[in-house]
């Protein structure tokens, strides 16, 4: 066999592998697309059929013209206010992230492995433990109605993926290169910025999407600390149509899976960084 | 020669001001925001803190009592078993961070294969179990599972396996040696596992691109195949990239809230409880936040000791200084 | 006439005058004010709060109200917090059960002194009563409900007259994956054998005794005989239920006059039915399924002027006329007397279940209850234990309960 061929081959089983997950990711969704398109709601179906009887997109238009119920907001104002409030959560997490986790990376300081640990804590304390302190807190700073009161929450939840993840990856990075730049002169900070930070792109990336994710997702909080429509999200508007025994089904399909779509675009967007194929051996001085 | 050891701490601080400074800006935003609640935390779980004291948080001092009731099995909420909980919860977080690991670098090394056709379809494919709430996507495989009519069930029988499976209905376990684990466990693994590997996919994505090309080149002179590379180069590599996105794994499992709190609540009969699920109950409908609280600062603790012993078996808080 | 009397005569004159002026004023010009309310109301419930809201706007030009639609298990969270710290809207609706926990926290004030026997009349008494906590009454209950049998028509055309007839005549209709009766077994769904079995809940001193005679162990002999017949589908699942009776898969199941409009909506008003369900064979008696209620209860935070206009609103909104727009466009149960009913006979249905029907406890130790109970109809389907054993497991597990949130 040439090369060719075995590559071939190789791409062949690489192709089935894949497409195998695919199915298995994609399976339950399609689920979801049949629950929007069902006239009637119906959590769960008797059937396999993927096109429900009557099949129409009314859900779909009842969920853009009208999102929620107790107020006139438009959707294009929740979904500004969702794209600040995620944006601004991934934003602020790569830019106090990627500080404290070079400082991590680079310094032996004292309380190094006590300040990492330390900002794991967040996660070890469940939700509903954190609404009622957080309340208090954000009320005292004046800013708990507003979407820069949950930006400052969310943050707090996305720090510690954001700092572990960009040490790790900075640890992978050769000291020489910021050596080599402190030797010619350079500082500290134009280390970071001019050297670290743009070969740093992937980790950024995974970064930006990871805390992008936790702000456009989140509704228990906001629910707890909002309440102006105007500034409601689109996550807390899903939820809010889980009903105490009537959920419109087919509406809260439609809305999850317009929903989703955002963050798979960003992703699309995002793997060009993701993947840029950086090869570090070529910056060998 | 400067000996490091040699210089006292004071000065230990001052010539790493710089690292102080960068990371301020985060120290302070957590200092604010989970600082507060841990202390409100503790000092609830002293006392016998309740409904009646929400608006006059004046409880009574109750000592350790709270943590007493609650090792020795005597919270007033239905199946509540601090023993077993735990056990499962160890069990459930080593069960779906294995699987999502392997599942998430076999994906992310196949899509790193040079040449390979609509790689960047299939990634944003892949990535769709992460875009989609997880509230719908938990309900929807709550009803896959359905005894009479889920899409697992149906899909068993049309392959002609056994397909009348009461996945979330029945408490007593398939595999026998392994008597802790209901059917309902296998379908909160199932649908956790497929939640949870396009993150590590996500990571390990990342992670290769770490790798130097040169490498790969050098051990194919050296004669190495495919597999010799992947497990002498690029596993090791991969492995200080993705160490912390493991540990976050581990830690997020461990208080994964919503699968099982939708998939199967807990149940049936308390056999998938896990310890954050439980949390929840005691305060919600439960009521008894005094206990709640000393529950939280158990669990806490718990995830503080399984942390600090990865840590030191993987080195992952070392830097590579 | 003399200087004098000139004087006199005008000065009367004027006073006069003055008297008949000052008593245009002795009206007080209405203050603005804001009231706020928080519900989780969707759908035609909305749109009638919001007409109601309108039509008060037009009576009192100066109060703004601002209605707030907070998802329900969102709802009693974000109000207990907020008014814990202070805070929180001045009307909040919501189920009777939650007046206990929401008096001990003294979140909720008591409406006493905005009600009159003479205004209360108007109301089901039962209702009234249910609100009361102690011998003040916290809430102004809107509407009533509790469920009963739902049928369709297409399958069902003669009613059984007991659970025996029940069970046989659901076995007849099973063919394929259409069945004849799924029944719900959460506890709240279920609860009406267990009351007609004998079953009751607390003693006077509210202490648990769901074990006291052969009331528990009968109604969870009845659930597992049911649960034994694999023509029936016995699940704790009320997605199950409802969506199969919306596929038309379902002949007979057990829920709220909440989901009727969804089932008009996917059969057809000629094909939805709604009556009592069958009695209790085992010992004759009616079900008698939970009454409760929807209230309005008032903010303890609010200052006067703020309590007696919410009171003031919350009586327009239980007035004769908005209770017939709920009742007539959103299918509540009025607990307005006055409200004529007749021409539904969905709600008519629900009204003779509720006949039979037990008020529902509002006592903070009612929500000790819902878990055990559940644990003992589970275990017993499951064939963990048996029917005496399960029952009195939950009295012990509901008193410990009890035991614990009185600091014992």
């Amino acid at each position: 066999m040439t090369t060719q061929t075995k590559e071939k081959l190789k791409h062949l089983y690489i192709h089935g592998y894949i497409i195998l997950w695919i199915i298995i990711a994609i399976f339950p969704i399609v689920w979801i697309i049949s629950m929007a398109l069902n006239p009637i709601n119906v959590l769960k179906p008797t059937t396999l059929t993927l096109i429900p009887k009557n099949a129409s997109l009314q859900a779909f238009k009842n969920v853009l013209i009208r999102p929620y119920e107790g107020s006139p907001v438009t959707f294009s104002r929740l979904l500004i206010n969702s794209l600040i409030v995620a944006g601004g959560t991934a934003f602020l997490s790569i830019a106090f992230g990627a500080t404290a986790a070079y400082a991590f990376a680079r310094f032996k300081f004292p309380g190094r492995e006590l300040g990492m640990l330390g900002f794991l804590l967040v996660f070890m304390i469940p939700t509903s433990a954190t609404l009622a302190p957080l309340f208090v807190i954000l009320t005292l700073l004046k800013v708990r109605s507003t979407l820069f009161g949950l930006i400052f929450a969310y943050t707090s939840s996305a720090l510690p993926f954001a700092i572990w993840n960009m040490k790790g990856y900075f640890d992978s990075i050769p000291k020489d290169l910021e050596e080599a730049a402190l030797v010619d002169g350079c500082d500290r900070n134009s280390a970071f910025t001019k050297i670290i930070l743009p070969l740093s792109l992937p980790a950024l990336a995974v970064t930006f999407l990871f805390g992008f994710m936790n702000g456009w997702m989140e509704w228990m909080l906001a629910w707890t600390f909002l309440t102006k429509p105007q500034s409601f999200t689109l996550a807390m508007t899903l939820y809010n149509m889980v009903g105490q025994w009537n959920t419109p089904w087919s509406n809260f399909a439609a809305f999850s899976l317009l929903i989703a779509l955002p963050i798979l675009i960003i992703w699309f967007l995002l793997q060009r960084y993701i993947v840029s194929g950086l090869t570090l051996g070529s910056v060998k001085g | 020669m400067i000996n490091y050891s040699d210089i006292g701490l004071w000065e230990k601080i001052r010539k790493n001001k710089i690292a102080y400074n960068y990371i301020l800006p985060a120290a302070i935003i957590m200092a604010i925001v989970t600082a507060y609640p841990i202390i409100y935390q503790l000092w609830m779980a002293f006392t016998n803190f309740s409904i009646s004291n929400l608006k006059n948080p004046h409880p009574a001092y109750v000592g350790v009592s709270n943590f007493i009731k609650i090792f020795k099995n005597q919270v007033a909420l239905e199946n509540f078993n601090f023993g077993r909980t735990l056990l499962f919860n160890i069990f459930w977080t080593i069960s779906n961070v294995v699987l999502h690991v392997i599942i998430g670098i076999s994906l992310a090394v196949a899509l790193n294969t040079p040449r390979l056709a609509l790689k960047k379809l299939y990634r944003s494919l892949l990535i769709i179990p992460w875009a989609v709430p997880s509230y719908i996507s938990a309900l929807i495989w709550r009803n896959m599972f359905d005894t009479q009519f889920g899409a697992v069930n149906q899909l068993l029988s049309k392959f002609g396996l056994p397909s009348s499976i009461p996945w979330l209905t029945n408490p007593n376990p398939p595999i026998h040696f392994l008597s802790f684990l209901s059917y309902a466990y296998y379908a909160c693994l199932i649908t956790n596992v497929w939640l949870g590997f396009p993150f590590m996919m996500v990571v390990a994505t990342g992670g290769l691109q770490s790798i130097p090309q040169e490498l790969y080149e050098a051990a194919k002179i050296d004669g190495a195949n495919e597999r010799g590379q992947f497990f002498s180069i690029t596993l090791p590599l991969l492995r200080v990239v993705m160490m912390p996105a493991i540990m976050l794994g581990i830690v997020w499992t461990f208080n994964q809230f919503n699968v099982i709190y939708l998939v199967s609540a807990g149940g049936p009969l308390g056999t998938t409880e896990i310890l954050v699920t439980q949390a929840y109950k005691l305060v919600n409908p439960g009521g008894i936040y005094g206990i709640a609280s000393a529950f939280g600062l158990i669990v806490f603790l718990i995830l503080l000791g399984i942390t600090l012993v990865t840590n030191r078996i993987t080195k992952a808080t070392e830097s590579a200084i | 006439m003399s200087k004098k009397v000139k004087v006199v005569s005008l000065l009367l004159a004027l006073l006069l005058t003055v008297s008949i002026f000052a008593g245009c004023k002795t009206q007080p010009a209405e203050q603005p004010i804001t009231i706020t309310i928080w519900h989780a109301w969707s759908g035609s419930e909305l749109d009638v709060l919001n007409d109601a809201i309108t039509k008060y706007n037009q009576l009192h030009p100066k109060v703004t109200i601002n209605q707030l639609q907070v998802p329900f298990d969102q709802l009693q969270n974000k109000f207990q917090t907020e008014a814990a710290g202070g805070g929180g809207p001045d009307i909040v609706v919501g189920p009777a059960d939650w007046i206990g926990a929401f008096t001990k926290a003294n979140l909720i004030a008591p409406i006493d002194d905005y009600v009159d026997s003479s205004f209360l009349s108007h109301y089901v008494t039962g209702a009234v009563n249910q609100v009361k906590l102690g011998s003040k009454m916290m809430a102004m209950p809107e509407s009533t409900e509790c469920v009963a049998m739902i049928y369709n028509k297409k399958f069902i055309t003669q009613l059984p007259k007991d659970t025996n007839e029940l069970k046989t005549l659901a076995d007849s209709i099973q063919s394929g994956d259409t069945y004849g009766f799924v029944y719900n077994s959460g506890f709240y769904f279920t609860a009406g054998y267990f009351f007609a079995a004998g079953m009751q809940l607390f003693d006077s001193n509210n202490n648990s005794i769901v074990a006291q005679g052969t009331g528990g162990a009968t109604a969870l002999t009845f659930i597992k005989d049911m649960a034994s017949d694999k023509k029936l589908i016995v699940a704790n699942d009320y997605g199950k239920a409802d969506s199969m009776f919306k596929e038309g898969k379902a002949a007979i199941i057990i829920n709220g006059p909440w989901a009727v409009g969804d089932y008009v909506k996917a059969l057809g008003a000629e094909n939805v039915g709604v009556a009592a369900m069958p009695i209790l064979s085992a010992t004759g008696n009616p079900f008698a399924p939970f009454v409760n209620t929807k209230d309005f209860m008032i903010n303890a935070n609010s200052d006067t002027d703020h309590k007696k206009s919410a009171m003031d609103f919350v009586k327009f909104l239980v007035s004769k006329d908005i209770e017939q727009e709920f009742f007539s466009k959103a299918k509540h149960i009025p607990s307005n007397l006055d409200v004529d009913t007749s021409s539904d006979p969905v709600i008519n249905g629900f009204i003779s279940q509720m006949k039979t029907g037990v008020s529902m406890p509002i006592i903070a130790e009612m929500g000790k209850v819902w878990d055990p109970m559940q644990t003992a109809i589970d275990s017993v389907i499951a064939g963990k234990a048996s029917p005496q054993n399960a029952i009195q497991t939950a009295q012990n597990s509901i008193q410990k309960g009890i035991d614990q949130m009185r600091g014992q």
